[in-house]
């Protein structure tokens, strides 16, 4: 009797402190995800009547030409984020991870730019972007390269990639950090086995260090992705200040829920996102199993 | 003795519960011998709302059982407004910006003010612009908070050193365009293309007062939803007139709004047409910029058809409107018609260096007094074509035009083209 009695009073324990944070969770995450769901099924201002249209908001979706190039850009601005954000953090990585002078103070001013704000980081670029008194542009013309003088943010095909390189410059840094970490838990004595072997250290890195760095690249590409998806603020301010419509879907989904006044669309896109950035996840979370395995 | 803890602490509980429902329930008894209106706006007290406690007070003296709660400089209000008005709990009285005003007075969920308007003769207080400013579907449901004019900000000083007068027509524009093009420190002679739409709309506006008016624009808008009209057509071909003459540098579209008005300050653009709002900021801008830049306006519109519809552009800023649901009708009223009285409206013009929408003001500036006088001579037709139009329209408006600009090949027919497949 005893012992079912403590087994009630710890279960009722547990539930009483679990309480006001699952509360909090509901409220705030749970229920407006069902009611993002919902609404992604009706035709809405913000105000005013809301009425059923079905599944119209995701059959106008894949026609919207603005949906279509808004995915377009995120895919590019990804390819970007992965092939050079990641792979120059890696590149990085490898040449810190021997012994020159001052390895702090670059890893120090490499990882710098994760701690600024995308908001400020979006300002400060569209300064040194600037077609006129930008430090690049500014640069081009003190070294007499005036023709690499370009609008930067200004020319429609060239924006997305302006932007692309700001991410770039933003996010190597992790990348930097979490291949560098990677690299001192490889085994010093597999390095000397292969210099005793005679490889070069091209071979070294090709044949012995880029295959165990396999699983935390994976981790990070897919971490990356998902953070592609999510990109909302370097393109909203640096697009958008200069009046020049370059979107991605976290755009499109801001616009037409608070400039069109079309709630419903909207949570239509988000819903698709969503359900997008669900499956990288579950990816991520299978090949962060994987890398654990390795690892040990 | 488990149970027995857990029992009196859901007692306590209770007890606390309860206490506190009575006590509220005992001050909302006291409350309700005054009517408390909220009143709330973006503007903050430390800026253009700076003098409304005082206008509160007085009000208050002189009505002692209504009070006026007023809340401002609230982020995201635009939004925090509709979700207030979807769920019922709409403020009295609220300011809201003219394309948010136009769909909350089509939705029902503005108090119809036409009679009001008829009982205080505010047909004739108020810039006649206004009055259309305030209307939709021929029923006024709002007062607007401030008025702006469209004008031609230039560099008096540069003006006077080249020996150049301003410019009254087309032709005129073009030649004084290519003697500034040889200014070395002219990047480009007319700032615009900016953010959002702000310059290149605002400047296509000026156009299109002249060669379509704004009727055509908002039939568009509310019933044919096909922007290809000849007169705006005839705009976008004026603006590309004002690109092949060198008026815009094609650069400039990679120029965010802030550093167009930077480079207005600093002497690298001389001309910058935009709003009278912009005013108060631009002169500050240039006095700590401390550079050879004098501000001026044109004294006259630019014509760029020789039987301009209207001259001007103008807008009525935001809009003051009632709720439709509010439960303090006759008190938020009384307290609109004191706030929109000549007396209190003069103190928010002698605050702010700005333009009010009453007729007859007293404004000392004489740039903002030259601004007035294209405002009072600005008709229903002239009111700001880019708060007529819905925001997608108005983007790809903007990425059209600023194709054109950069150099792009692309027609006005293409880009009024895009701004038809927008609107659908």
């Amino acid at each position: 009797m005893k012992k079912a009695n403590f087994g009630r009073v710890k279960k009722t324990t547990i539930f009483v402190f679990l309480a006001p944070a699952l509360l909090l969770y509901t409220g705030f995450k749970v229920l407006p995800i069902l009611g993002s769901f919902i609404l992604s099924f009706m035709q809405w201002k913000g105000f005013g009547k809301i009425s059923f249209v079905g599944i119209t908001n995701y059959i106008n979706m894949f026609r919207d030409e603005m949906v279509l190039e808004a995915f377009k850009n995120n895919l590019i601005f990804g390819f970007f984020s992965i092939f050079l954000g990641v792979g120059l953090g890696l590149l990085l990585a490898l040449l810190l991870d021997r012994n020159i002078k001052a390895k702090n103070l670059f890893r120090v001013s490499i990882y710098l730019p994760q701690i600024l704000s995308m908001v400020v980081i979006g300002f400060l670029w569209t300064w040194l972007y600037n077609p006129y008194f930008g430090l690049i542009n500014s640069f081009f013309s003190a070294i007499g390269a005036d023709f690499l003088i370009r609008n930067w943010l200004g020319d429609s095909n060239l924006v997305v990639y302006s932007i692309s390189v700001v991410g770039i410059w933003r996010n190597y840094g992790f990348s930097m950090v979490v291949f560098y970490a990677a690299l001192q838990n490889i085994p010093q004595e597999i390095i000397d086995s292969a210099s005793i072997d005679g490889a070069t250290e091209f071979q070294k890195i090709r044949k012995i260090i880029l295959p165990l760095l396999k699983p935390i690249a994976a981790v990070i590409v897919a971490l990356t992705l998902i953070n592609v998806f999510r990109i909302f603020d370097i393109f909203y301010i640096m697009a958008g200040d200069t009046g020049r419509r370059v979107d991605v879907l976290a755009t499109v989904i801001f616009k037409n829920a608070f400039s069109y006044n079309k709630m419903g669309y909207a949570s239509a896109i988000s819903v698709v996102v969503c359900f997008l950035t669900m499956l990288i996840s579950i990816v991520y979370f299978k090949t962060l199993g994987q890398a654990s395995t390795d690892n040990s | 003795m488990k149970k027995r803890k857990w029992d009196i602490l859901v007692l306590v509980a209770l007890f606390i519960f309860s206490a506190s429902i009575a006590f509220a329930g005992g001050e909302q008894e006291k409350k309700d011998e005054v009517t408390t209106i909220r009143w709330i706006s973006p503007w903050s007290l430390a800026t253009k709302a700076e003098q409304f406690p005082s206008i509160i007070e007085d009000f208050e003296k002189e009505n002692p059982n209504i009070k006026v709660e007023y809340e401002g400089g609230i982020t995201n209000y635009m939004e925090l407004l509709k979700a207030d008005l979807a769920v019922g709990n709409a403020p009295d009285l609220f300011g809201s910006f003219h394309m948010y005003f136009t769909e909350f007075a089509k939705d029902g969920l503005l108090y119809d003010m036409t009679d009001l308007y008829n009982k205080n003769d505010w047909q004739s207080q108020f810039l006649p612009l206004t009055i259309e400013w305030n209307t939709v579907n021929e029923r006024l449901y709002g007062v607007s908070a401030l008025c702006f004019a469209l004008v031609w900000y230039y560099d008096v000083n540069l003006f006077d050193e080249l020996g150049i007068d301003q410019a009254k027509t087309k032709a005129e524009l073009f030649e004084i365009c290519n003697k500034l093009k040889n200014v070395p420190s002219i990047q480009t002679p007319i700032a615009s293309t900016s953010s959002a739409g702000a310059g290149s709309i605002s400047l296509l506006g000026m156009i299109t007062a002249q060669t379509t008016g704004i009727g055509p624009v908002i039939q568009a808008r509310d019933e044919t939803k096909d922007y290809m009209i000849p007169g705006l057509i005839k705009a976008v071909e004026i603006y590309k007139e004002l690109i092949d003459n060198g008026c815009i540098d094609p650069m400039v579209t990679g120029v965010s709004h802030p550093s167009q008005v930077s480079m207005f300050a600093t002497g690298q653009a001389a001309i910058y047409p935009m709003h009278t709002g912009l005013f108060d900021g631009m002169k500050k801008t240039i006095d700590e910029a401390d550079t050879k830049v004098k501000l001026g306006i044109f004294d006259t519109a630019v014509n760029f058809v020789d039987d301009p519809i209207t001259p001007y552009s103008a807008g009525g800023g935001m809009v003051w409107s009632i709720s439709k649901d509010t439960k303090n009708l006759d008190e938020t009223v009384k307290f609109l018609e004191f706030f929109t009285s000549t007396e209190v409206q003069r103190r928010l013009t002698h605050q702010f260096v700005t333009l009010d929408p009453i007729a007859n003001q007293e404004i000392e500036d004489p740039i903002l007094k030259k601004a007035l006088l294209q405002l009072e001579a600005a008709t229903s037709d002239s009111v700001m074509f880019i708060d007529y139009i819905p925001s997608k329209v108005m983007e790809a408006l903007n990425a059209g035009l600023l194709d054109l600009t950069s150099g792009k090949s692309i027609s006005p027919e293409d880009i009024m083209k895009a701004a038809t497949k927008a609107a659908k």
